[in-house]
């Protein structure tokens, strides 16, 4: 099994997450977080990135808005 | 049981009906199953049009003239994409459109969401930063050191401000990606359609918007963790 890089391996980790390697790069990829401390903190770091990201607290349409728009509905469909 | 083979099985929020018995149903004035495609699509709606606008007003109002766009397109939808594909395709449309015009009378506004997605990313970071230019590859960060952990709540707030700052940085179709995929929890199938790209290119614009988020948490936590331990 030929060993991976750092560099391989950071180009590697969306597809990694997204689980899109095939099975030997996949083997190849975990291999490296076995022999590599800072790729496998990098890996982490990646991780709770696309959690907090997934945190982030959403607006919806303000009321306003959403009355227009119901409205521009009954207006649409008595049409 | 979704008529659609792009739609996502997958995508949180309120399970809507298959996309033939909603747009019969948007046809038939149903108002009740048109509040709920707004209640479940505008949050992603208004987060992808603010990619390409200047402010939260002028996505607000991209996101109204979209839904108003479905309204007067849905006799014709024909079902060749997803419903929630085409509507995005809509907003998408109308916030470049917005964009472009507000950055031609308002010069500074948003020259970086005017860029395209394959500038470097804003974290170059790392020795290895400078010597590669390849499209498909982040920068390698210097030898990562762990953070601390960000669930403190005080922590929490800051790391959120220091995350929004960073979207707005990026380039608008990397920041589209990181939304659809990371907020929204799109499949990589649905924003490929969404954006008319390849699953290639998909990926490189979420792994370079997630290396420059992640850059951009590293700054922060690691500058955290210097300091003193008072809590
Ligand atoms: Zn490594």
């Amino acid at each position: 099994m030929t060993t991976m890089n750092c560099e391989e391996f950071v180009d590697l980790v969306t597809a990694y997450l997204d689980e899109e390697l095939d099975a030997g790069t996949r083997r190849r990829f975990t291999g490296h977080i076995g022999v590599c401390g800072g790729c496998d903190v990098y890996l982490r770091q990646i991780r709770v990135t696309v959690a907090e990201v997934g945190r982030l607290p959403a607006r919806n349409l303000t009321d306003r808005s959403r009355e227009n728009l119901l409205e521009a509905f009954r207006d649409w469909s008595a049409r | 049981m979704r008529s659609m083979p792009e739609a996502d099985s997958q995508s949180p929020g309120p399970v809507l009906p298959a996309d033939d018995v909603v747009v019969e149903a948007l046809r038939c004035g149903d108002e009740d199953m048109f509040a709920a495609l707004l209640t479940a699509w505008s949050p992603g709606m208004l987060q992808v049009a603010r990619a390409y606008v200047a402010d939260e007003y002028a996505a607000e109002d991209v996101v109204q003239d979209a839904w108003v766009g479905v309204l007067r397109g849905i006799d014709k939808f024909e079902a060749r994409s997803a419903l929630r594909t085409w509507v995005y395709r809509i907003v998408i449309n109308r916030a470049k459109t917005r964009g472009v015009n507000d950055a031609r009378t308002v010069p500074m506004t948003s020259l970086a969401t005017a860029k395209e997605d394959f500038d470097p990313a804003v974290d170059p970071g790392g020795p290895l930063g400078g010597s590669r230019g390849a499209d498909d590859s982040v920068a390698l960060p210097q030898t990562p050191v762990a953070w601390p952990s960000p669930e403190g709540e005080i922590l929490a707030l800051e790391v959120h401000q220091h995350i929004e700052r960073a979207l707005g940085s990026l380039p608008a179709r990397q920041r589209v990606v990181i939304t659809l995929r990371d907020m929204q929890g799109y499949s990589s199938d649905e924003v490929c359609a969404i954006l008319e790209i390849t699953a290639a290119n998909q990926r490189v614009l979420l792994h370079r918007a997630r290396a420059s988020l992640r850059g951009t948490l590293d700054r922060y936590l690691t500058a955290q963790s210097g300091k003193e331990p008072t809590r």
